[in-house]
């Protein structure tokens, strides 16, 4: 589901410097981690702007549509649509302090934007994922977090960025972590059929 | 002659097999494995009690169980490092025990449950010998 990314510059790296990016509070997903893909349309949600999209190679993926696609009144389930999206984009990976929870909380609250996109308003919205750490995959990179409230175990989006890499190979088993991954977002879609 | 006949008649079964080994040899292709959702419960210090925080987590877990058709809880138990492993071969047991008993109290079938006690074994944060680690010290709840 998250081949087609590559890397974001905001990502925060663990016990170290942040990034020029993240260090300006410039969150962007940048046009390079932009995918382009055909698939059908499973499901809408217009109350969210959600729609679900089934690609032949990749299966279902829920997006949020953002307000750079006009035409989402006019879509339709079945539908066969061409979508310039963005998958998920990690944008924090980092031991949790107090100075790092506050800043994924910032950075939640107000979101990122798209680059190239100046008209858009609506912001790509970021979600925190937090907790201790039980597992590192160092080959499929993710991390299996325990939520500190639910117990719930849970594997974080793959981790493609430099940044973020570097700081995954610094986390173990017991490590608090805090992660902030950007969310599945389409940008444009075109009606095929 | 009849030798003849014999062969001519095995060569023909051996034929009709062949024809037919092609349809035989494309199985429908594997069911996608079933999603797997796990927890973990967290114990005080040589104890097998849940605390409110862990039913609160049991709750969910059973809650979800009881949403999945035919779906298989495997609970494990471990322990840290601290005390004797025979000890804590048996504390881990009766952890698993514990969260099993909690999870059929909120409904889920005793039949779904597999429970087993890891004792020191697969420490979620590797320590030495003697030491106490309260991440080491928990339940696993699996539900697949």
């Amino acid at each position: 589901m998250f081949a087609g990314l590559s890397a974001i510059a905001a990502t925060a790296v663990a016990g170290g410097a942040l990034p020029l990016a993240a260090q300006t509070d410039d969150l962007v997903v940048l046009r390079r981690y932009e995918i382009f893909k055909r698939g059908t349309i499973h499901s809408l949600d217009p109350a969210t702007r959600g729609l679900v999209i089934v690609w032949e190679d990749l299966g279902r993926v829920k997006l949020k549509a953002a307000d750079l696609v006009t035409n989402y009144a006019a879509l339709k389930v079945g539908q066969i649509v061409d979508v310039h999206w963005y998958s998920y984009v990690d944008f924090m990976v980092a031991q949790t302090t107090p100075a790092i929870s506050a800043k994924a909380k910032a950075w939640v609250a107000r979101g990122a934007r798209a680059e190239g996109f100046p008209g858009s308003e609506q912001q790509i919205r970021l979600l925190e994922q937090s907790g201790m750490v039980v597992k590192t995959d160092l080959v499929a990179y993710t991390i299996d977090i325990v939520n500190p409230a639910s117990g719930e175990v849970l594997r974080t989006p793959q981790i493609l960025t430099e940044a973020g890499l570097a700081a995954l190979k610094t986390l173990k088993p017991g490590d608090p972590v805090t992660t902030v991954f950007s969310q599945e977002t389409a940008l444009s879609i075109t009606i095929i059929r | 002659m009849i030798k003849s006949l014999l062969a001519i008649v095995a060569i023909a079964f051996a034929v009709a097999a062949c024809d037919q080994s092609p349809q035989a040899a494309s199985p429908a292709p594997p069911p996608a494995p079933p999603p797997t959702k796990y927890w973990m419960v967290f114990f005080d210090l040589n104890s097998a009690a849940i605390t409110p925080k862990g039913a609160q987590t049991v709750t969910e877990a059973a809650t979800i169980a009881k949403g999945m058709p035919n779906s298989r809880v495997t609970v494990s138990g471990y322990t840290d490092t601290d005390g004797p492993p025979a000890y804590n071969m048996a504390l881990s047991l009766k952890r698993a025990n514990a969260v099993k008993d909690a999870l059929v109290s909120n409904g889920v079938s005793p039949a779904s449950i597999t429970v087993s006690g890891r004792g020191e074994e697969g420490l979620l944060v590797a320590t030495p010998d003697n030491v106490k680690m309260e991440s080491n010290r928990r339940v696993q709840i699996v539900i697949q």
